[in-house]
């Protein structure tokens, strides 16, 4: 009898194994994940006009109501469905660089380009290569080579339009102090002092999202590589580094002392990136370092104040540059089974046609990422017609941590010490010298 | 005649989750001794010997951390064991003693998540409730920066602990009064003893073994705290409440996987380290108790 019960908990035992490691495992076997899409595959994906539709799994940082709307429009347009996974906006880089690991990326990728897919999800032996695509040849020639290798080779292309880091600025607050747009430093004082006289907060900080506190030194890393052209590559091969970057540097001491002069709002360490976005929005602020995409978030949630926010780059004496973050690429994992599908959504993205959905949906998107696409002017709204004024005067650098050679860290932490005069600029900038350093070598990356 | 044996369920039955506990904790836990050593992007690992050791202790957050990771723990086990101790002997013979319970507990069923960010809202300087209800009172010298202040940050996230787990510790110091036989109260009343020689020397005695479960549930609690520190501060403001799990997972965050398994098995050894000494300490007074 204990030997029938024995070999019945062996049986159990074996079957709960298989079960678990059914579980633990993943849709892609491994000659599936390094084999293109086979005729299957191609077969479902050209369902579009068949009765059954084909789903494409899709994983997107944040919330977006807008971005679902227009998402899903260009979706019915090409015939698929599309099953939209919000993951939290901190997490979504951790997310899918475990999913990259694990075999386990959504059929449609969206994350940051350049280096950060290249290492962050290896492209090289996880993302299929869309080279042979033509919208390649659309890419705006600026940012380009965020999106095709040096070999060619091409993981994913602009799935957003273009954002810029700099300050939003309300319009009706600035005019009630009777301000402009500030050219330089000392004018950023000078403005500041009339905007406090004016009853506003002159520089909103929200270092509660710490993120938030790099925008202004990212932003302002431009000049250096403006004034000091090469200072990336240099940096690239250990033979600069930031502390050599002094826009950089002066950018995160000039924050430290609009807090001194009593510019910056009290509860600045306790604020969040929602209240920043409401103080500006609502002109109780006079400015607020952002990225764009602010501008969207504004859109959705106080769309009658949207005309009321300006955007500037960060001001430096001389010739201005504003620093770009490329857009989030559109990639298609090797495991995929709906490739094919997943091309014909992105080739329809990147149409004029597409490009037009995305931009009547989203109006405050940013300036388009694809050549030939034309904007109705008369629809513009008031932040987009200066980002595109911006674009017009100012030389674009895309921001410096997609391009360093390794990734250099979250430092929004040390801009809080900074701000409470525990550090320095100069230390920030030898801290995260040392950090890229230690990350490069460990990348095995040549100079370190 | 039958031979008298002790029926005990065959140790088979546990094999399904010993495998499954094997394969997804032990496993894993014993890969990681490797990994430590090595700089691993997670699809190839390249052994680098004791580098990330000697890079996670060179790190100069490393010993706030650990600085902070300490407070946390040595104050949260005091004023955990401390507080529903007390608890505990106010609700053993109260009226409501059910419905206090319930209301002590309830904290501990909400994730630190949610915690998190209700004192996040709570604690805000400015428009937060309980500064706001501090300066409605006239005791507006009480009304502090309690998450932004760099010297009360610790403090501030060891007082939302200590809230959220005292009714955990309630429970067990609560079960084991219930085993308290009431005739050796009665006896020592009869006797003339008082409240607190009775708490002395029978109630205290008698809850050794709960105290000791409350003081290392506690100590492992505090040493490996994460959840609440990464939503109510991220480790901010500065560095001022970094502590070892949220230190490690922003080395996880950049893509360091060798170096975050390295400050994940430091963590280990210090958590096994002072749980081992702690539970033979605490072992020995009870003997002696």
């Amino acid at each position: 009898m204990s030997k029938v019960i024995r070999t019945a908990l062996f049986s159990l035992s074996a079957a709960a194994l298989v079960t678990a490691a059914a579980c633990g495992g993943n849709n892609a076997s491994p000659s599936s994940s390094s084999t293109p899409p086979s005729a299957g595959s191609s077969e479902s994906a050209g369902s579009a006009n068949t009765d059954k539709k084909v789903t494409i799994s899709h994983a997107v940082g944040g919330d977006s109501p807008s971005r679902d709307v227009w998402m899903k429009a260009i979706g019915e347009a090409v015939g698929v469905e599309l099953d939209i996974q919000v993951l939290p906006l901190e997490q979504m880089e951790q997310i899918y660089k475990v999913k990259a690991g694990t075999n386990d990326l959504p059929d449609l990728i969206s994350y940051h380009p350049g280096a950060r897919t290249r290492d962050d999800l290896q492209a090289k032996d996880k993302l299929i290569d869309l080279s042979d695509m033509p919208i390649i040849q659309n890419i705006l020639d600026d940012i380009k080579p965020y999106y095709v290798e040096q070999d060619g080779k091409v993981y994913g292309v602009p799935g957003q339009a273009l954002k810029f880091g700099g300050i939003a600025y309300n319009k009706k607050a600035f005019t009630e102090a009777g301000v402009s747009i500030p050219q330089s430093l000392d004018e950023l004082f000078a403005v500041s002092e009339q905007l406090k006289a004016a009853g506003k907060v002159p520089l909103y900080l929200s270092a509660k999202d710490s993120w938030t506190l790099q925008i202004p030194g990212l932003a302002a890393f431009s000049y250096d590589q403006l004034q000091s052209p090469g200072i990336l590559d240099k940096i690239n091969t250990n033979q600069a580094t930031f502390k050599d970057a002094a826009h950089f540097i002066e950018a995160f001491d000039t924050m430290k002392k609009m807090v001194d002069q009593g510019y910056v709002n009290s509860d600045y360490l306790s604020a969040t990136y929602t209240n920043g976005l409401q103080a500006i929005s609502e002109g109780k602020a006079g400015m607020y370092p952002v990225l764009t995409s602010a501008f969207s978030t504004i859109l959705d949630t106080t769309p009658d104040l949207i005309n009321d926010v300006g955007f500037f780059p960060w001001p430096v004496e001389g010739d201005k540059t504003v620093t770009v973050w490329p857009p989030m690429i559109y990639g298609i994992p090797q495991s995929s089974k709906n490739a094919d599908a997943v091309k014909k959504y992105i080739e329809f993205f990147a149409s004029s046609e597409g490009q037009k959905i995305y931009f009547d949906t989203l109006p405050a998107a940013g300036v388009p990422a694809y050549k030939g696409v034309e904007l109705d002017e008369s629809k513009l709204l008031d932040p987009v017609k200066e980002m595109i004024e911006v674009t017009k005067t100012a030389k674009q650098f895309a921001t410096v941590d997609f391009s360093v050679v390794a990734n250099m860290g979250a430092f929004g932490q040390t801009v809080q010490e900074i701000l409470m005069g525990q550090k320095s600029g100069a230390d920030l900038a030898a801290e995260l010298s040392d950090i890229l350093a230690k990350n490069a070598k460990a990348k095995g990356a040549p100079g370190f | 005649m039958h031979k008298l044996e002790r029926k005990t369920y065959s140790i088979s039955f546990a094999i399904p989750w010993l495998l499954i506990y094997g394969i997804f904790f032990v496993l894993p836990t014993l890969f990681s001794f490797y990994y430590a050593f090595t700089d691993w992007d997670l699809t190839s690992a390249k052994f680098s010997g004791f580098s990330n050791f000697v890079e996670m202790f060179n790190n100069p957050v490393f010993s706030t951390a650990l600085a902070n990771t300490a407070i946390f723990t040595i104050l949260s086990i005091i004023l955990k064991v401390a507080v529903s101790l007390a608890l505990a002997m106010a609700l053993y013979h109260c009226v409501a003693s059910n419905f206090f319970r319930t209301i002590f507990f309830s904290p501990y069923v909400l994730s630190y998540i949610a915690i998190g960010v209700l004192f996040t809202a709570i604690m805000h300087p400015e428009i937060g409730v309980l500064n706001k209800a501090l300066r409605a009172i006239g005791l507006d010298f009480l009304a502090l920066n309690w998450l932004i202040e760099k010297g009360q940050v610790i403090y501030s996230l060891v007082f939302i602990d200590v809230w959220k787990s005292a009714g955990f510790h309630l429970a067990i110091f609560i079960a084991a009064l219930q085993t308290i036989p009431s005739d050796m109260m009665e006896s020592a009343s009869i006797d003339g003893a008082g409240p607190w020689k009775k708490f002395r020397y029978i109630t205290f005695p008698m809850l050794a073994s709960a105290f000791n479960a409350n003081v290392i549930f506690a100590l492992i609690v505090g040493l490996t705290k994460f959840d609440l520190v990464f939503v109510t501060t991220g480790g901010g403001p500065g560095y001022y409440s970094e502590v070892l799990k949220t230190l490690v997972y922003k080395q996880f965050a950049m893509g360091r996987y060798g170096l975050a398994t390295a400050g994940e098995l430091i963590i280990f050894v210090i958590v096994i380290t002072l749980t081992v000494t702690m539970r033979k300490f605490l072992d020995k007074r009870e003997v002696e108790v």
